[in-house]
This record gives C-alpha cells, structure tokens and sequence, in this order.
C-alpha cells in the first residue's frame, strides 16, 4: 500500500522534473526528538539525522516535494547494560510551497505523507515493523544570487504508529515513530533560472 | 641474353669457389699418368678436371707449409696438413683384410741358423751370410746414431730349402770386418728382394716382398730397432694382385719426425702401375697409394723400380722401367710435394732396340743420376748412364759408365752427403767375375774415376742385385763399401769395399764388441744394474796392436786399461759401476769409455756408459721387529699392557700407511697416515678391556703394517695374550663388625651376624675363622672353598656375655685363607652393657583447633640410669613443626606449632621421641587438628530487562561465601536446573576471583513461564565439593 503510493509519486516528479526542468535538490542533517519515551530511555533524547529531499515547481511556488531520512543510535539496557542498537527510517511525498520573499530569501512549507519503518537490535533478539504517517515543514532558503545554490533552515515534524512487530514481542503492542525535528540542508536549482 | 649472361657468370662464380675449395680437399693422388708404348701420355684426372693450375697451387701452398711444420717440429700442424695431401682411403680392401686376418705381422724368427760356415777373410770381400743355404739379393744401410760412428747394415734374403724364406739382417761396427749382430725376421711364407734405409736415429726400415699363392705378391714394411732386437712389420699394399720391386727412402735426418717413401710395382695382368706411398709414422701407417705412371708391357720386363731422396731440394725421384718403343726404356719421375704429385715421368734412355733395365737412381744437390743395365746386343751388357743437373728438369741420355767388351750388369747407385760436396758412387758386376766400384763429383756427373776392383777372386759372381754404400773409412774419406751375393758355393752374400783390401786386412786392427754402451740403473745409494758390461776387444787384423782404455768418471771401473793383442786374439774389459756411483744424487749421468788402438789407430772406438740414479721408492721400517706378548689373569690386567712401535719412512718418496688388527680386544693408537721421506711416527698396540673378559686361554692377534703407497715394507707383528686363571681369594661379606648393646644380663642386640665367605678367585682354598671371646661363638671354624663356592659363618653372642657387668667389650674375628693368604680378613666385635633407662612421652595425643597454635609434650625417663632423647616431626612436617624441646637428657617438654587448616578436611602429624638404649624408645605421639568449613549462601530474583521495544526475563542471583579458615577454593561453580531438566553448569569462575563479599549473577536470559532452580558449590583442586549452598527457584 504503501509502496503504490510512494514509488508513482517519486516516478511521477522525476517525469516532471525532467520535462519542466525545475528542480531542487538538497542534502541535510538535523536533530530530532524521538516521539517514543521508551526510545529515548534507551537511545536518549535526540537522534541525528541525516535527510535528502527533491521537489519540483509544478506551477509558480508550487512544487511536488518528495524525501528519505534514517536515524541510527546505539544504546545499553538499564540493568544489564547489554548493547542494544535501532533505527527509524522514512520516506515522504507531498505537496509545498516556494514563496520568494526577497531576490536571496524564500520560505517554503510542504507537508505529505510518510511512510516510516523501525528495527531494534538487543537482548539477543531483533524486531521490526512499518507504518504510514504524516509529515510537515516549514523553512527559510536562502539562494545564492545566480539563484543556483541555496542554504536552508528547516523546522518539521514527522509522526507514525507501529503496531504490527516482526516478531510478535512481550512489551509495548504500539510504538511511535518520527517526532519533532530541527534540520540544516544544502541544494541546488536545477534546470531552471527563476 | 647478355644479360642472361652475366647472370649467368656471376651465379657460377660462388660454384667456381666452391669448385676450388673441392679441389682444395680432393685427393691430388688422382692425377694419374700412364706411360704408353713408345710414349708418355699425361692422363687427366678421374673426374675429368682438366685445370690443374689451382690444385697445383692448393697442393704448392699445403707443402710449403707442411715443410715448415716439419722443419719446427710441430707434429700436430704437419698431421692435419698431411691428412689433407693424402686422405685415408674410404675403402677397406676386403679381401686383402681377410688375406691377413689372424697372420702375425711381429715375427722374429729364432734359433734361425746363422753364419754357420767358416767366415775367411777374402782379398777385398768379407763373408757377411755365409750359412749353407742361399743368402741372395743384399741390400746396403748405413746407421748413424749418437753411439759410436756409423754402422754398416745388411738385408739379404735367407733361403731355406733351394726357396726363398727370410729376411736376415746383420750389423757391422767396425767399417764391414766384423757382422756380429744378426736378426732374422719372417712368418712362413717367402720374404724376398729388401730394400734397406734407416728411417730415425734409431730405428730402420726394410721393405720386402712377400709372396703368397700364385701370382700374389704383397708389399711389407719391417721396422727393426737399432740394435737389431725388437722389430715390427707393416702391411703396405696387400691386395690380391701382384706388387713388387719395392724401394725405400726416407728423409731421416732432414726433418725431426721423418716419412718413409717406397716406391713400387703393381701388375694387373699386361698393365702396370708404378705404386707410391709414404708414411709418416715410421712405417707404422702409409698413405692410400699415388699412381706415379701407369703403363702396359709384356710381364715380366717392366716395373723394375727405383727411389731416391735430394735432401737438398727435398725431392723425391723414382726411376722404372717401363716399355719404350719396341724394347724397355727407364723413366724417371720427380715430387716436390712429398710425394703428393708427381711430375710427368720422361724417358732417361734413348729410344733404341735395345733393352734398358736394372734402373737406380740417386739424387743430391740437385744433380739426378740414373745408371742402368743396357744390353748391348752380341757383346753383351754395358752400364748405362743419365743425368740431370738441373733437378731433373733436363737430362742428359744415352751416357754409357761401362761399356768395355766385358760384360757389365747389376749396377748399384748411391750418393754420398756428407762429410764434403755430394759424391756418387756406382758399383756393377763385371764379367760375372769382378765387382767394381766408380764415383764421381755430383758437380760433374760425367767424369768417373777408374774402375776400383773391389773383388775379383771369386770366380763367379750372382748377376743378381749388387748394394752400394758410400761410407766412411777409417781414413776418413769417402769410400763405397759394396755387397753382393756369390756362390760358395751355395749363395752367400759378401761385403768389400776399398778400404778393406789386402793391405788394411793385413794391419792390426782392434774390434770391440759389443757396439752397444752400458745402460745402468739404480736408486741412490746403488746397487745399480746391470753392475758392469764385459767387452771383447779382438785384434782382428793379421799384425799385432796395443790398446788402451780410458774413462772419465770416477765412478766407473774398468778391469785393465791397456794391453797389446796379438793377430787374431782378444781379450776382456769389464766396465763396472763402482762404489763412488753410491754417493751420487738422483739423476742421470753418463762417462765415455774409450777403447785406443795405439798402434795404428785403426778400429778405435767408444762405448757409452749411462748410469741413471733414481730416488728409492718411500719403504716403510717398523721397529721393533718383535711382537707383543703379554700375560695376566682372568679379567686383567695384562702385562705388558701395550707396545710402541715406530714406523719410519727410510725412502726417498713420500708413502701412507695404514695399521689394521683383527682382534676385538686390541687397540691401535693410529690406523693411518703418511710419512715423508726420513720421518717416523708411533704407533701404540695395546690391551684393551676387551680383554676382561675373555676366558683363561691364549688368544693371538697380528697387526699388519701396510704401505699402500707401494708395499715396500709392508709388514706384521703378532699378538699374543696368555689369561691365566686367578688364585684363589677369600672374600668375606658383610665388612662392617659386629656391633651388640643389652642391659646387664641381656638379652644383646643383634644377638648375631652372619659373615659370607666367599672363592673369588679360580683355585680351591682352606679357610678358618678365630676368634679370642669367650662370650663370642663361631658358627664354623674352618672349611675349603672351590672357586665361587661360598659358606656362611654366624658370629653370636652367647650366653656367656649374660654375666658381664656394666662396660665395654671388644673381639676380633679372624678369617684366614690358609692356602694363600689372599684375602684374609678380620672382623671386630663390639659388646656394650648397660644398666636399663625407660622412655615416656605424654600425652599420646593432642587435638587442635584449625587455626594455628601450638601444643606440647613432655618427655620423662621412668626408668634408671641416664637417657639422652630427640624428637622428629615423622609424619605431617608440612604444616607440623617443632617449635622447642627437640632434645634432651632424661625429662624435657616438646612444643609443637602448627599452621592454620585451610583444607576442608582434618589432619594427624606423628611426633616421634627416640632414646637410644631406653626401653619404650621410640615412642610416638600425634597431633591431629580439626578441618575448616566454607559455607555459601544463595539467593535470587526473576526480573525483566527492557530494551526500546524489546524486553527479556533475566535470573539475579545473589551469592554470599563464608571462609573463615581461608579454604583454598579452587572454583565455584553454579549450576541451574530449567524446567526439572536437571542439573546443569550454567557457570564456573576461579575461587581466586571470588571476594569474601556478596556477588551477583545475572543470568540472561530466562524463558517466561519456565522454573529454574540454583545453586552453586566450591571445589578444591582435586574436584572435591567443599561447600555447597543452598538451592533457590525463581
């Protein structure tokens, strides 16, 4: 389900990227804050993480957005103090906006769905699971004056709800994934000049 | 096609080379040239070349050079060059080889008769062969060598039984008076018509014929040594047709190796080949053959032959007869290439009716000569006459040397060398009656000097061959010394010469025989063989002469030094080596005996003596000459036990040697070396302890002293070693006395000692055992012992001994061999009495704690008199010791420490307390000490451990020890039992890594819903449990 969503859509914006000739591109790093407690009691408090994202202008500031991220920790149990390892990964598309403030800035905001899967390693056993959420950001760009390049600051959140594990465990039935996030990103305009 | 052409040229120019390069290699002997009837064509050669411009220059340049090679003496040089002029033959005549298959070809003949006929002096003719049988056909040689002067030889042909047989072969030493040496050679079948040269400082040649069945004749060579002993013969041309008329040359002295050139005939029916060959080994090998002329003829009339050498222009000429015209005529043909090529053969006879033949030719300086029989119609026979001076280049024909109204035949030439110009000398036959002899200067060939008579009393002189020989007589000048055959009337063959007329007969003249030196041999310090060599010298001349004879060396002797002979008589001079020879060093030296004719000179002469010394061979000495005899008991030692013998080296060259024994029970110092010349070395042969055990008898070695270097001194000494059997020994065992201790009035102890005796040795003895004690007894007192038979004597104190108060007493033991004394022993007896001291120790036993401490004994005399005591830890001195008291007199208090127990178990050690001489001693006393105890205790909880998503049960377990005793624990070990399964190790540490204090185990991680119960256990090193806990389940 979740892949006959996702997989169009990416197919999708790169058929209209490379026949509109919009695009932008852009790599990044940020911060978040796991949603779970029981994550960040073993993990901590912030995962990093590292991102890359595409959208493309379909019609004045608005653009197709498409993006993946994976947060890795390693962690020990409280009593034991065995190593335990987890990540969460996500994949999103969706819609955004691009509105030019001033010749260097712009702001955009997009939002669109998430499709998110986590995976523990620890106590001598592993388990896994997926689910659908939701996505949402809001940033600042700042573009270099040819209007190639540009910086950006972003602010987002990220939310899912797992609750078919693989295998079956004693424990929490229901976990969150994604949570509050804080990102720094770098991109290119590609094939286009405004 | 000019082109064509020039292609053409050039294409056959690389062929043209190659053709020349062909030429280069071919056998220059194919040139042939046949002298026709009436003619001489020139043929061309087998392969139809005609150009023989290039070979003549090949074979120019080839002899040019093989010239050289000769004159330096570079052998190898000359032997490549000389296989070039005349290839071996590819093609083995197989019949001629089965012809000579098996045949000997060495073949002296002895016991051959000899001069068995009185040898009278004739007026101008010496009897040379003179046995009842034909001698026939002489041929003349003259021998130079470094010996004496020259020697005249003879070979003649020896008949047998009315046919031809040998070849006898006679010397002469002194100008042709004496032929003392003779050889006969042949092999069964007919040797005929020799023709004789020397061929090298010392050796000769003759070639011969032999004859086989019918027609076949077959050329030989035989190679004699110069004093005519050994000899050797060739096989030259051997095929199945006809040779003969051989003549032989040699260019000896001219090049330091020199060739034999022969010339001969070959006759295949009506045609005729004028054969050369030469040899570059002394005879030993000839070249394939070169035709010199071919020709046909009546058989019989044609292929007389002739050969001469010019030593000046190195030049070979051969002179034959061949048909010319109607009649035969001589040819002469010429090689300046060693006989490689040979000129176009001209006539040297002019072409008449009549026949020309007996050809011989001489050549020197240049100037050829050739004189020949010429028969000369009704009267009779001439001596015809050609010569060149130009090398043969033109000739001068038709000369007659003789021809007066006698008959003149069988001419002989020869040309002298040296001493003065080049000389020719011609010897003939006249009127059957006479032999004449005539020269002239080489320079001159057509002036002769008169007719010279050398003998004209024998009435008939053989038409067959006469031999000149120009020679030098004792005068010094150039005479002919001639031989011919006459019959006396069987044929014998004579020799005369000018020199030997009347009136030289008729002086004194001093012969000396042998003509051979003395030769001796020796190693420094002599003797020296052969020691002396006796000479006869004879006055064979018909007026008496004195002699002397003279020597140079001191260390030669000669038994008279002069003397006077009388006509015909002889007398005896032994040359010996004498002592002073044994002073000489090594080397080879030599002294000239001089034998003097002082009355007319003639016959003088000199015998060589040549003493070789060498240095001895290296001989081994061995002293002393005697062996090694040495003698003692069974099992040793012997004596001597060994011998030095010196091995010396008293030759003159280095030797090694080696020392060997066959024994087991000898030994050698060295079994090895080398020893220069005067040095010695030891070598030491003795007894070894083999020889210990070797049973009483006489065993021999022999020890072989071996030069392997050469053997000489090779030699052994014996061994010899006689065991005898031991005397017989007493041997008494134990050696140690006896010792006795009781209290007054007994018992002692030991009450006895039991003594063995023994025959050790290997005869029978007598013993006996004294003794000078009442209170002592002696099982027995006397017996005999056969060798290793053996008794027991008891030593005991008696009853007597009960009586004895408080002391000391002492005895002594005697055993006595009484055969030979050997081994006689005493043994001492010792005796205490004593009054009764009683040991006690309290009490018995002490139990201690685990801790360490210490415990006490005390030790007291219950009875009386003086009792000194000790104490030992006997049993637990690991961890027991004692502390105080460990001796005493009489009472005293034993204090014994002890180490904690930190084993799980309890332990005794054993205290003994030893008086000597007090009743109760030793006494025993033990300390045991109660074990330690480790107890664990152990407690547990069933908790869950959480991870983000994942969470897992987990057993704590809680573990409390409690050592007080320090156990050394070894490991703990927890066990688990999961679900009833039972018992299981789920853990083991090191009890060295567990604290005193509480620790805890997790054990990770626990199935929900199972029940699992624990619990844990110490070891020791052994295994063994030494505490357990308590079993929780959670």
């Amino acid at each position: 389900m979740k892949k006959t969503l996702i997989v169009p859509a990416v197919l999708l914006l790169l058929t209209t990227a490379s026949a509109e000739s919009r695009l932008f591109i852009s790599v990044g790093a940020g911060f978040m804050r796991p949603a779970d407690a029981g994550f960040r009691q073993i993990y901590g408090n912030q995962a990093l993480l590292p991102e890359v994202s595409a959208a493309v202008r379909l019609y004045k500031g608005l653009c197709l957005t498409a993006g993946a991220g994976k947060a890795s920790e390693e962690g020990r149990t409280p009593e034991l103090g065995l190593e335990t390892k987890a990540r969460q990964e996500y994949m999103t598309v969706g819609l955004g906006y691009i509105l030019r403030i001033s010749q260097g800035l712009c702001a955009d905001v997009n939002a669109g769905i998430a499709g998110m899967r986590c995976r523990e390693e620890a106590l001598g056993a592993m388990v896994k699971g997926n689910g659908m959420g939701y996505r949402g950001e809001v940033g600042l760009l700042l573009m270099e004056e040819d209007g190639r390049a540009f910086i950006g600051f972003r602010l987002g959140y990220m939310s899912a709800s797992v609750s078919d594990l693989e295998p079956p465990m004693a424990g929490p039935q229901s976990i969150k994934l994604g949570g509050p996030k804080i990102a720094l990103c770098f991109g290119l305009q590609l094939f286009g000049n405004d | 096609m000019k082109g064509m052409h020039r292609s053409g040229t050039a294409a056959i120019l690389p062929i043209l080379f190659l053709s020349g390069f062909a030429l280069l290699q071919a056998p220059v002997q194919t040139q042939e040239r046949v002298v026709g009837a009436g003619r001489i064509t020139a043929l061309e050669t087998a392969s139809g070349l005609r150009d023989t411009e290039r070979t003549d220059r090949v074979v120019d340049l080839l002899v040019s050079r093989l010239r050289r090679f000769r004159a330096v003496g570079d052998l190898d040089n000359a032997g490549r060059l000389f296989a070039r002029l005349f290839p071996s033959q590819r093609r083995a005549d197989v019949d001629a080889a089965a012809k000579t298959a098996g045949e000997p070809l060495s073949n002296r003949v002895d016991n051959a008769a000899g001069n068995v006929k009185e040898m009278p002096r004739d007026a101008g003719g010496i009897l040379v062969f003179s046995s009842v049988e034909h001698e026939k056909a002489p041929s003349l040689g003259l021998l130079r060598s470094g010996d004496g002067g020259p020697e005249i030889l003879i070979a003649a042909e020896q008949w047998s039984d009315g046919w031809p047989k040998n070849i006898r072969i006679r010397k002469s030493s002194d100008d042709g008076l004496t032929w003392p040496d003779t050889a006969v050679i042949g092999d069964g079948h007919p040797w005929t018509q020799p023709s004789l040269r020397q061929i090298s400082d010392d050796a000769i040649g003759i070639v011969f014929v032999k004859h086989r069945d019918g027609e076949d004749r077959d050329i030989y060579f035989a190679r004699l040594s110069k004093d005519l002993v050994s000899d050797a013969e060739f096989p030259v041309d051997f095929s199945r047709l006809r040779q003969d008329n051989p003549a032989v040359v040699s260019d000896h002295p001219v090049f330091p190796a020199p060739y034999v050139y022969i010339v001969y005939a070959e006759h295949v029916g009506a045609f005729h080949s004028i054969k050369f060959r030469v040899s570059p080994d002394l005879g030993a090998s000839w070249s394939r053959p070169v035709t010199v002329a071919s020709f046909s003829g009546p058989v019989g009339s044609v292929g007389e032959t002739a050969l001469a050498y010019d030593a000046d222009q190195n030049a070979l000429r051969v002179a034959f007869t061949c048909p010319q015209g109607s009649s035969t005529g001589i040819a002469v043909s010429s090689s300046l290439s060693f006989g490689a090529r040979w000129s176009a053969p001209v006539f040297v006879t002019p072409a008449d009716d009549s026949s020309d033949s007996c050809p011989k030719v001489a050549a020197a300086g240049g100037t050829v000569l050739v004189a020949y029989e010429h028969a000369a119609g009704a009267f009779g026979r001439d001596i015809g006459l050609a010569y060149s001076i130009s090398g043969g280049r033109q000739w001068t024909t038709g000369a007659r040397l003789a021809s007066s109204a006698a008959d003149e035949s069988a001419p002989d030439l020869r040309a002298s060398i040296d001493p003065g110009p080049p000389r020719f000398f011609v010897a003939y036959v006249k009127d059957d009656a006479q032999v004449i002899a005539v020269s002239c200067e080489g320079s001159n060939p057509g002036s002769w000097t008169p007719e010279e008579v050398i003998q004209d009393r024998i009435s008939v002189v053989d038409g067959g061959l006469v031999s000149v020989l120009p020679m030098l007589d004792p005068q010094g000048e150039i005479s002919p010394g001639v031989a011919w055959s006459a019959p006396n009337p069987d044929h014998d063959v004579y020799f005369g010469s000018s020199w030997l007329q009347s009136s030289q007969l008729a002086a004194g003249r001093l012969s000396v025989q042998p003509s051979s030196g003395l030769t001796s041999t020796g190693n420094v310090g002599g003797p020296f063989s052969p020691a002396s060599k006796v000479y006869t010298l004879q006055n064979t001349g018909d007026a008496a002469i004195a002699w002397t004879a003279a020597k140079t060396q001191s260390w030669t002797t000669l038994s008279s030094a002069s003397g006077t002979l009388s006509a015909g008589a002889s007398v005896t001079v032994t040359v010996s080596i004498n002592a002073g020879a044994n002073v000489l060093a090594a080397g080879t030296y030599s002294d000239t005996v001089s034998f003097t004719n002082t009355t007319n000179g003639s016959g003088t002469t000199t015998r060589s003596v040549s003493l070789t010394i060498s240095v001895p061979p290296g001989s081994l000495s061995v002293t002393p000459v005697e062996g090694l005899a040495s003698t003692g008991n069974v099992g040793g030692p012997f004596s001597p036990a060994s011998k030095v013998y010196t091995l010396q080296n008293t030759g003159g060259t280095a030797i090694a040697w080696t020392a060997a024994k066959t024994q087991a029970w000898t030994t050698l110092s060295a079994v090895s070396g080398s020893l220069n010349p005067g040095v010695s070395v030891t070598v030491t042969v003795s007894i070894n302890t083999g020889a210990n055990a070797l049973a009483a008898g006489t065993y021999n070695d022999t020890i072989s002293f071996t030069n392997t270097t050469n053997g000489s001194g090779t030699t052994t000494r014996p061994v010899s070693l006689t065991i005898n059997q031991p005397p017989g020994s007493l041997s008494v065992t134990p050696g140690d006395g006896l010792i006795s201790a009781g209290l007054v009035g007994g018992p002692f102890s030991p009450s006895s000692q039991a003594y063995i005796l023994q025959n050790t040795g290997g005869t029978a003895i007598a013993w006996t055992a004294a003794k000078t004690q009442a209170w002592t007894t002696l099982s027995a007192v006397s017996g005999s012992l056969n060798p290793g038979a053996s008794v027991t004597v008891t030593v005991s104190i008696n009853t007597g001994a009960n009586a004895l108060a408080e002391g000391t007493y002492s005895d002594t033991v005697s055993f006595t061999n009484t055969t030979n004394g050997s081994g006689t022993t005493t043994r001492p007896v010792s005796l205490t009495v004593s009054t009764s001291p009683s040991l006690s120790v309290t009490p018995d036993n002490r139990d201690v704690g685990v801790a360490a401490g210490t415990t006490t004994f005390e030790v007291a005399n219950s009875g009386s008199g003086t009792m000194d005591w000790s104490a030992a830890i006997v049993a637990g001195g690991e961890w027991l010791f004692i502390q105080s008291g460990a001796s005493g007199t009489n009472g005293g208090t034993v204090t014994v420490g002890f180490t904690s127990n930190q084993t799980a178990w309890p332990r005794q050690g054993i205290l003994r307390v030893s008086a000597a001489g007090a009743a109760g001693s030793p006494k025993y006393v033990t300390v045991a000490q109660a074990s330690g105890s480790i107890s664990l205790g152990l407690s547990g909880q069933r908790l869950v451990e959480k991870a983000w998503i994942i969470q897992r049960e987990y057993g704590k377990l809680t573990v409390t020890v409690d050592n007080p005793a320090l156990i050394v624990v070894d490991a703990y070990v927890i066990y688990r039992n999961a679900g009833g399964q039972g018992y299981q190790i789920l853990q083991q540490f090191a009890g060295s890594s567990v604290s005193g204090a509480p620790w805890i185990y997790n054990d990770a991680f626990l199935e929900p819903g199972t029940s699992y119960t624990y619990k844990i256990v110490a070891v020791d090193a052994l295994g063994n449990i030494i505490g357990e806990s308590n079993e929780i389940s959670i």
